[in-house]
C-alpha cells in the first residue's frame, strides 16, 4: 500500500518538476531573457571598407538618431510627382509602403541606434538606397528615377529566360571617311531607338528559327525563351566605336545586372568606304558573366545574326581571316583537325565528307581548323545564309536549357 | 473532366506563383565580382553583395569554369564563361559596286582586360572559383566574407542575412532554455505514462490453498473477472511468493486448513512484515472459526468466507473488500483535510473495518456452534463476551462516526443488538 502511494507521489513530483521545467524557460523567453537567446549580435560600429560600399552611401557618418516618427516623401525625379506604392526596406527588411501622396512614416525608435539604411523600391523605377541619420532632421525626401530598363517583350521570369538588353550608342562611323561620328544621343531619340530595336528583334531573333537546320528541333516555343528590353534614361549611351566592341558606361552595369546579352545598337550611317576598315562593323566581347555584349549596326540584320551567334551561342567564325578559332566544345561548330571533324560528323550521323578546311579564295587564307556546315553559312558570310547542323546543334542545345 | 481541368489550372497556378515570386522577390541578391585579366593572371578588383538579379548561369560554355562554393568548399552551383580577353570583330568586305565579298575578321586579344562575374547570392555561398578548363589551373578564388560582412552592416535586418549570422557563444552553454524545456516535457510525459500504466494495471490476487483443484477453479474465476491470479499451495509458498514478487498482490485469498503452516500461521507471518501487512486478506475456508480465532484474528482479516463459495459470492466479497478499502482511505483523507486529529481518524479507520468483520465472524461462530437450536452454556458465554466486546467497539465507532459525520459520506455501520 505504502509502495503504491510512494509510486503515486513520485509520479506527481515528476509531473510537477516537468511542468516547472517547461514553464520557467518559456517565461524567460517571453520576457526577453538577456544573453542572446535569439542569437542576435550587436551591430558592428565599424563601417565597411570604402571600396566595398556602393557609391551612394559613401557619405555616411555613424550617428545616433532621436526616437521620433520619421517621414519619407518620394517623388518621380523627372516630373516631381509624388510616388505611391514605393516599398521601403529599412536595414534590409520590408517596413512598409508609401501612400498615394508619396509619404511614408516610420518610428526611428523601432531600430537600434546607429545609421539606418533605407532602400526604396518601386516597379519601373530605379531603386535607391540611402543611409541616414535623423538626429536633427525627421524628414527625408527621395527622388526615384524612372527605370532605365524598358521592357519590350517579357515572356517569363528573369531568372529563367534569356534576357537581352539593347543599349543605344551615341556614336557611329562615317563609312565614307571611315571616321567615328558622335551624336547628341541616339539619332532620332527614344522613339527611333525603340523602333530600331523592335525592327532588329524581328529581323534577327525572330528569324533565327527559320535559319536553323531542321535536324535539331527547338523544344517548346522559341519566342517564349526570350525577354527583350532596351535601356533608355536619356543620358546613358555606349560608344560603339571605342575599341572593337565599344565601351559601355559603368552606370549601365550597375543598373543592369541580369543581362545575358547586351546589344549596343548604333545608328546606321550611310556611305561606302573602300579602304581598310579600322573598326569592325560588329564585334562581340565575352567580358564575363552578366557582362557579355556586342555592338552592331541597327540595320545590319544578317551580321546581327552572326554576332548573336558569337555573343549568345559561342559560335566560331567559319571564314578564314583575322579571327579567333578554337574547338568550342561541347557541340563545336569548328574542329581542330579533319579527323576530329569527321569523327564528330559520324557521331552525329552527318556526312563526314562535308568536313572541309577553313579557307578562303583558293588557299589565300588557310587555317588549321575544319568546319562542316555548308555555305552559305551565317557564321561564314554574315550577309546571307543559314545555320548548318553543327551551329544549329549548339544553338538548340543552349535554347533547350531554357524553361520559361 | 471539368474537375480535372480545375485541378490542372490550380496546379498551373501553383507553379506560376513561385516563378513570379522568384521574379518579384525584392530580397534577391547577387554577388558582383569585378576582375582583371592581366598578363595571364586573374586578379580581384572588387566584390560586392547587392540586391539585384543575376544572369542565367546555364547559357555560356567556354574555356573558363566557375564554381560557387559554400564554406566547406562544396560546390553549390557552377557556370562557364568564354575567355574575356578575346573580342571577335567582323566586317563585311565590299567590292566595287558595293557587293559583299566576305567577312573580314578583326580580333582583339587583350592581355589586360577588365571583366565581371555576376552570380546569384544565396545564404551559404562563400567562395567563387574560376578554373581554366584547358589546363585545370585555378585562376582565382574569391572569398566573399568581407562583402557579406559589409552587406550585413548595411542591411542587418535582411531575412537572408539574419539566417547566416554567427551564433552567440552563450548558446554553447550546455544547459539552455531549450534543453530544460525538453527535459520538462520528458518528465511530464514519463510521469503521465507511468501513472496511467500503474492505474491501468489489473488487480493481482494471491490464491493460497493446498488443494490444486481449488487453486485452479479460483484462478479461472478470477481471470474471468479480469483479475490476475497468482497461486501458492502452502503457507510457505505464499511467503516465498510475497518475497519474490516485485509487485505485491492487491489481495490474498487464504485457506486455513493447510499443513504444516496453516492459514492463521501464514496470516501472522504476513502481518509481521511491514510491507505485506497492508495487503487485504480474505480467509476462504471450509473450517468454521472458533471464538478464540474470531477474537484473535478478527482485527487482522477483511472477511471470512466459508467454502463452498459460488463465483458471484466470491466476486462480491472481493469487490466489497477493495471498495471498502478505497472508501476508508478516502474518508481518512477527507477527515484529515477537514482538520480532525490524526489519532481520531485512524481509530475510526481501524474500527470501521474491524467491527464489520468481527460481527460477521461472530455470526458464523454463533451459527456454527448452535446445533439442534442450542449451544453449550460455556460456548454461549464466550460468544457473548466476544459480542459484548464487539458491541463496545461498535459504540465507539458510532461515536466517532457522529463526530466525523460532517465530512463522511458513508452511512453509519448498523448496530446490532446482542442479546
Amino acid at each position: 500500500m505504502q509502495r503504491k502511494k510512494l509510486l503515486d507521489m513520485i509520479f506527481v513530483i515528476l509531473f510537477c518538476c516537468g511542468l516547472l521545467f517547461v514553464i520557467i524557460p518559456i517565461s524567460l523567453i517571453l520576457t526577453g531573457w538577456p544573453g542572446g537567446y535569439s542569437g542576435e549580435q550587436p551591430l558592428s560600429q565599424e563601417g565597411p571598407p570604402a571600396e566595398n560600399i556602393p557609391v551612394i552611401t559613401q557619405a555616411i557618418q555613424n550617428r545616433t538618431f532621436a526616437g521620433e516618427n520619421i517621414s519619407v516623401v518620394t517623388r518621380d525625379a523627372q516630373n516631381q510627382t509624388p510616388l505611391g506604392g514605393v516599398d521601403y526596406y529599412i536595414n534590409g527588411n520590408l517596413a512598409g509602403t508609401s501612400l498615394k501622396d508619396g509619404s511614408f512614416t516610420f518610428s526611428a525608435a523601432s531600430y537600434p541606434s546607429g545609421t539606418v539604411t533605407i532602400r526604396a523600391v518601386k516597379e519601373r523605377y530605379q531603386e535607391k538606397t540611402v543611409q541616414e541619420d535623423f538626429t536633427n532632421n525627421q524628414m527625408l525626401e527621395l527622388n526615384l528615377h524612372p527605370f532605365g530598363i524598358i521592357p519590350l517583350q517579357i515572356n517569363g521570369p528573369i531568372n529563367s529566360e534569356i534576357d537581352v538588353v539593347f543599349l543605344p550608342s551615341d556614336t557611329s562611323v562615317n563609312r565614307t571617311t571611315n571616321r567615328k561620328v558622335s551624336f547628341n544621343g541616339y539619332p532620332g531619340g527614344q522613339p527611333q531607338f525603340e523602333n530600331d530595336v523592335i525592327r532588329f528583334i524581328n529581323e534577327t531573333f525572330e528569324m533565327y528559327p527559320s535559319n536553323l537546320s531542321g535536324v535539331y528541333p527547338v523544344s517548346g516555343n522559341y519566342a517564349d525563351k526570350f525577354n527583350f528590353y532596351y535601356y533608355w534614361d536619356g543620358q546613358t549611351y555606349a560608344d560603339a566605336f571605342d575599341g572593337c566592341s565599344g565601351a559601355i558606361p559603368k552606370s549601365y552595369w550597375q543598373n543592369v545586372t541580369f543581362s545575358d546579352l547586351t546589344i549596343i545598337l548604333y545608328s546606321d550611317y550611310d556611305g561606302r568606304y573602300g579602304g581598310t576598315i579600322s573598326q569592325p562593323a560588329g564585334c562581340t566581347n565575352p567580358n564575363g558573366l552578366g557582362r557579355v555584349y556586342l555592338k552592331i549596326d541597327a540595320g545590319d540584320f544578317y551580321l546581327g545574326m552572326h554576332e548573336i551567334g558569337h555573343g549568345l551561342y559561342g559560335l566560331m567564325d567559319t571564314y578564314c581571316g583575322n579571327s579567333y578559332y578554337a574547338e568550342n566544345e561541347p557541340n563545336s561548330n569548328i574542329w581542330s583537325s579533319e579527323a576530329r571533324c569527321r569523327a564528330a560528323a559520324l557521331a552525329n550521323n552527318w556526312a563526314p565528307d562535308n568536313c572541309r578546311q577553313i579557307q578562303e579564295k583558293e588557299n589565300s587564307c588557310l587555317n588549321g581548323f575544319w568546319k562542316w556546315d555548308p555555305n552559305p553559312d551565317i557564321m561564314n558570310g554574315g550577309w546571307s545564309g543559314s545555320f548548318g547542323n553543327a551551329s544549329t546543334k549548339r544553338i538548340v542545345n543552349i535554347l533547350n536549357r531554357i524553361f520559361p | 473532366m471539368q474537375l480535372r481541368l480545375l485541378v490542372g489550372l490550380i496546379l498551373l497556378l501553383l507553379l506560376f506563383i513561385p516563378a513570379t515570386a522568384a521574379n518579384n522577390n525584392p530580397y534577391q541578391k547577387i554577388a558582383v565580382i569585378n576582375l582583371v585579366y592581366d598578363n595571364g593572371m586573374v586578379k580581384e578588383g572588387s566584390s560586392d553583395i547587392q540586391y539585384g538579379t543575376a544572369p542565367n548561369l546555364n547559357l555560356q560554355s567556354g574555356s573558363i569554369r566557375g564554381l560557387l562554393l559554400d564554406s566547406q568548399k562544396k560546390t553549390i552551383n557552377e557556370f562557364s564563361i568564354r575567355d574575356p580577353r578575346i573580342q571577335m570583330g567582323d566586317s563585311v568586305a565590299t567590292g566595287s559596286g558595293g557587293t559583299a565579298q566576305g567577312l573580314i575578321g578583326s580580333t582583339q586579344d587583350n592581355p589586360h582586360v577588365d571583366f565581371g562575374v555576376i552570380v546569384p547570392f544565396t545564404p551559404g555561398l562563400q567562395y567563387i572559383t574560376l578554373i581554366d578548363s584547358l589546363t585545370g589551373n585555378t585562376l582565382i578564388t574569391i572569398d566573399l566574407t568581407a562583402p557579406i560582412s559589409a552587406f550585413q552592416q548595411i542591411y542587418p535586418d535582411d531575412p537572408d542575412i539574419k539566417s547566416i549570422q554567427q551564433p552567440v557563444p552563450a548558446r554553447t552553454v550546455p544547459v539552455t532554455a531549450e534543453i530544460v524545456a525538453i527535459i520538462g516535457v520528458i518528465l511530464i510525459a514519463f510521469s503521465g505514462i507511468g501513472y496511467l500504466i500503474r492505474r491501468s494495471q489489473p488487480i493481482q490476487i494471491l490464491i493460497v490453498d493446498d488443494e490444486p483443484a481449488i487453486v485452479d477453479i479460483f484462478s479461472l474465476l478470477l481471470a474471468r473477472k479480469g483479475y490476475v491470479p497468482i497461486t501458492a499451495q502452502s503457507g510457505k509458498e505464499c511467503i516465498s511468493v510475497l518475497q519474490s514478487q516485485k509487485k505485491l498482490p492487491d489481495l490474498i485469498l487464504l485457506d486455513i486448513m493447510m499443513y504444516p503452516m496453516d492459514g492463521w500461521q501464514t496470516l501472522e507471518k504476513i502481518k509481521e512484515n511491514s510491507l505485506w501487512k497492508q495487503i487485504p486478506i480474505l480467509m476462504v475456508t471450509g473450517k468454521q472459526p472458533t471464538p478464540a480465532e474470531a477474537k484473535k484474528y478478527g482485527v487482522c482479516i477483511e472477511d471470512y468466507i466459508l467454502k463452498p463459495v459460488n463465483a458471484q459470492d466470491l466476486y462480491s466479497a472481493i469487490e466489497y473488500v477493495l471498495t471498502r478499502k478505497k472508501l476508508i482511505e478516502r474518508e481518512i483523507r477527507v477527515a484529515l483535510k477537514a482538520g480532525f486529529e490524526k489519532e481520531l481518524v485512524c481509530e475510526y479507520a481501524r474500527l470501521r473495518k474491524r467491527v464489520e468483520v468481527e460481527k460477521k465472524i461472530i455470526r458464523i461462530v454463533r451459527s456454527a456452534y448452535t446445533t439442534g437450536g442450542s449451544m453449550a452454556d460455556g460456548m454461549i458465554r464466550t460468544i457473548d463476551d466476544i459480542s459484548a466486546e464487539i458491541g463496545s467497539r461498535e459504540m465507539r465507532l458510532r461515536k466517532l462516526q457522529s463526530q466525523l459525520a460532517p465530512v463522511l459520506s458513508s452511512e453509519p455501520v448498523p448496530v446490532e443488538c446482542n442479546n
